[in-house]
C-alpha cells in the first residue's frame, strides 16, 4: 500500500470528522463572528477575569452513580432528619463534637440506662395495677359472700 | 449485656413478688367462710336472781381450725351492762367437731328485775389477715333470759 493510500489512523479520522462537523458552523462564524471570539480585548482586560468560553463549555457535569442513587433513595423523612441536623444549634453541635469516644460510650450506657429504666417503670405499673385490680376484685367477691378460691380450697378439704 | 440480665432479673423478682403478695392477699381475704357454726342455744336457768348463776348451754360445730375472740355482754332492763371475761382461743379447745358445751355466768347483784339480755359477739381469724385486720364476724347470739324479782337480795 503506498503511503497516500494509507487508511486513517482513529484520530486523524476523527480530526477530520469534527472538521466535516464544524464546517457549516464556521462558515456561519465567519459571515457572522461573535464578539465572544474576538480575542483583541484580550489586552484590555486583566488576566482570568474573562474566558473565551464562558457560558458555552459549562455543561452539566452528570453526578457519580452511587450519588444519584443516594438522592434517589431520599424520603421525606430522611430530608427530614437531615434539615434537623442541619438546624441543630451551633452550641449543641460544639458540645457533640467535643466529646471523645469514651464519653460518648458513657452518653450510650446513660441513654440505654434511662430507656430500659423507663421500661422497667412501665412493666412495673402494669404489674402492679393488675395486682391492685385483681386484690380489689377478689376482695369485692368476699365482701358480697363469694370465695374467689373456693374450688382451689374445696381440694384440700 | 451483663448489665441488661441483672436489670431483667431484678424486675421480674420485683414483679413476682409483687403478684405473690397481692396473690396472698386475695387467698386471705377471700377466705371468709364462718370456722364456728352455733347450732342451738338454750338457757338452762330461764329466771334467775341477781347475784345467781346463769347457765347456758349451746351446741357448736368448729369445722375449721381458727383463733376466736368473743365479746359477751349482760343487759338488764334498767340499762345496767355488765362485762363478761372474753372467751379466746387460738385453736378449738377440743378439736374440730360438734361439741356441747355448757358455762355458768354469774348475774350481778346490781341488775333489776325483768327481761334480761346474753349478748356474743365473736370474731374469727384463720389467717394473719383476719387476725391484725379483718376479722371473720358475724351477727351477735342473743340469749333473753328473766331476771326473779328479789329486791330483798339484789338490794339489801
Amino acid at each position: 500500500m503506498a503511503p497516500d493510500q494509507r487508511r486513517y489512523t482513529a484520530d486523524e479520522w476523527r480530526e477530520i470528522q469534527t472538521q466535516y462537523r464544524e464546517q457549516p458552523r464556521r462558515g456561519i462564524r465567519t459571515m457572522y463572528p461573535d464578539p465572544e471570539d474576538d480575542r483583541s480585548v484580550d489586552a484590555f482586560v486583566p488576566e482570568g477575569a474573562y474566558s473565551p468560553g464562558r457560558g458555552r463549555g459549562a455543561q452539566h457535569q452528570p453526578h457519580p452513580h452511587h450519588v444519584e442513587v443516594w438522592i434517589a433513595t431520599l424520603s421525606a423523612e430522611d430530608i427530614a432528619k437531615l434539615e434537623a441536623l442541619l438546624a441543630l444549634r451551633p452550641d449543641t453541635i460544639k458540645w457533640v463534637a467535643e466529646k471523645n469516644s469514651r464519653e460518648l460510650e458513657k452518653l450510650d450506657g446513660a441513654v440505654d440506662f434511662i430507656t430500659s429504666s423507663r421500661t422497667a417503670a412501665k412493666v412495673l405499673m402494669y404489674v402492679s395495677g393488675v395486682a391492685v385490680a385483681f386484690v380489689g376484685g377478689v376482695v369485692a367477691l368476699a365482701k358480697s359472700g363469694f370465695d374467689a378460691f373456693a374450688l382451689l380450697r374445696g381440694i384440700g378439704k | 449485656m451483663m448489665l441488661r440480665v441483672l436489670g431483667l432479673t431484678c424486675l421480674g423478682l420485683i414483679s413476682a413478688a409483687i403478684l405473690s403478695t397481692a396473690g396472698l392477699l386475695a387467698w386471705f381475704a377471700a377466705d371468709r367462710a364462718i370456722p364456728v357454726e352455733v347450732l342451738s342455744s338454750e338457757v338452762l336457768t330461764p329466771r334467775v336472781r341477781p347475784g345467781d348463776k346463769l347457765v347456758i348451754r349451746q351446741r357448736v360445730r368448729y369445722s375449721r381450725i381458727c383463733s376466736a375472740h368473743v365479746d359477751r355482754v349482760l343487759y338488764d332492763s334498767h340499762t345496767r351492762r355488765e362485762f363478761l371475761r372474753d372467751v379466746d382461743y387460738e385453736y378449738p379447745p377440743l378439736g374440730l367437731g360438734t361439741r356441747t358445751i355448757t358455762f355458768e355466768e354469774d348475774v350481778p347483784a346490781n341488775f333489776g328485775p325483768g327481761p334480761a339480755e346474753y349478748r356474743a359477739l365473736p370474731s374469727y381469724s384463720c389467717n394473719p389477715l383476719q387476725k391484725y385486720y379483718w376479722p371473720i364476724t358475724r351477727p351477735e347470739t342473743v340469749l333473753r333470759f328473766e331476771i326473779a324479782d328479789d329486791t330483798r337480795e339484789a338490794f339489801p
